[in-house]
């Protein structure tokens, strides 16, 4: 895990999608965001950080998935 | 997970007009256009995303406002625009007051999502304000729980987000297995890569 004091507080994400990729710069806020981006502090190498994010991605995933059913799965 | 036929009017319309190679085709131009067309209201003035989250909706400068996704973007920074969409999809099932939609979200969502007090009352307010809901005190006298019933508009308005929302619902769940895959990976390789 990256220590807090070399975390950029703007990181720039690149998420890739079916169609093409999502560009993100947002405040190192999220856990998701900690598991899973490219922290590119000036001419670094890019540095993919992994930390405990995944399980509260894992949940936000379930939580969606349940979020649909409701609003669109009698449809 | 298939998307129903008259979901894709909105979604569709835009990609059939992005066929346009011209040079004079103003993307960003069309987009507030046909926006405006589908909900009513310019995207800078929409109740729901006018905020500087929906950015790349709002703006006419961006080339591919298309492509944005609100709910990856809450995901990863928190807020956008889901709360509403859920409160108006509450409400049209029964009646309801503030506390009982932030429990029921709770329940719902197995904890995963407890939106709090401060996020919950101020939409209801905006809502009451344009008339997607109607409030009334459980007890006028005490005026301790005020009940909250989805109206005409509010319904019209439910069908429309769900309609605009449902495309970007499914993206961001399969974004996200993608994502829960890799990092089941990188569990297996350990460190960083």
């Amino acid at each position: 895990m990256l220590k807090e004091e070399v975390m950029p507080k703007k990181i720039v994400i690149k998420i890739r999608a079916r169609d093409g990729a999502y560009d993100f710069t947002t405040p190192v806020d999220f856990g998701l965001a900690h598991c899973y981006c490219c922290v590119m502090p000036g001419d670094a190498p890019r540095i993919k950080v992994r930390t405990t994010g995944a399980k509260p991605m894992r949940e936000v995933l379930d939580s969606l998935e349940h979020m649909y059913d409701d609003l669109y799965g009698g449809e | 997970m298939g998307s129903k036929e008259g979901d894709k009017r909105f979604w569709q319309s835009w990609g059939d007009s992005q066929a346009d190679e011209s040079p004079e085709f103003d993307r960003g131009q069309a987009w507030h256009k046909h926006f405006t067309s589908f909900l009513g209201v310019a995207p800078e003035e929409h109740w729901v995303f006018k905020g500087r989250r929906f950015k790349p909706w709002t703006s006419r400068n961006l080339g591919a406002p298309g492509l944005f996704n609100p709910i990856i973007a809450m995901v990863l920074s928190r807020g956008g625009g889901l709360l509403s969409l859920y409160v108006l999809h509450l409400l049209a099932e029964k009646p309801r007051f503030g506390n009982d939609i932030m429990k029921e979200i709770e329940v719902r969502t197995r904890g995963g999502w407890g939106p709090n007090p401060g996020a919950v009352y101020p939409l209801l307010t905006s809502m009451e304000e344009r008339e997607f809901v109607e409030g009334k005190w459980e007890d006028p006298d005490k005026r301790t729980r005020r009940i909250y019933r989805l109206t005409t508009a509010g319904k019209d308005e439910l069908e429309r987000l769900k309609e605009v929302m449902r495309p970007k619902l499914e993206d961001a769940i399969q974004i996200l297995r993608q994502l829960n895959s890799d990092l089941d990976l990188d569990v297996e390789g350990g460190g960083y890569a």
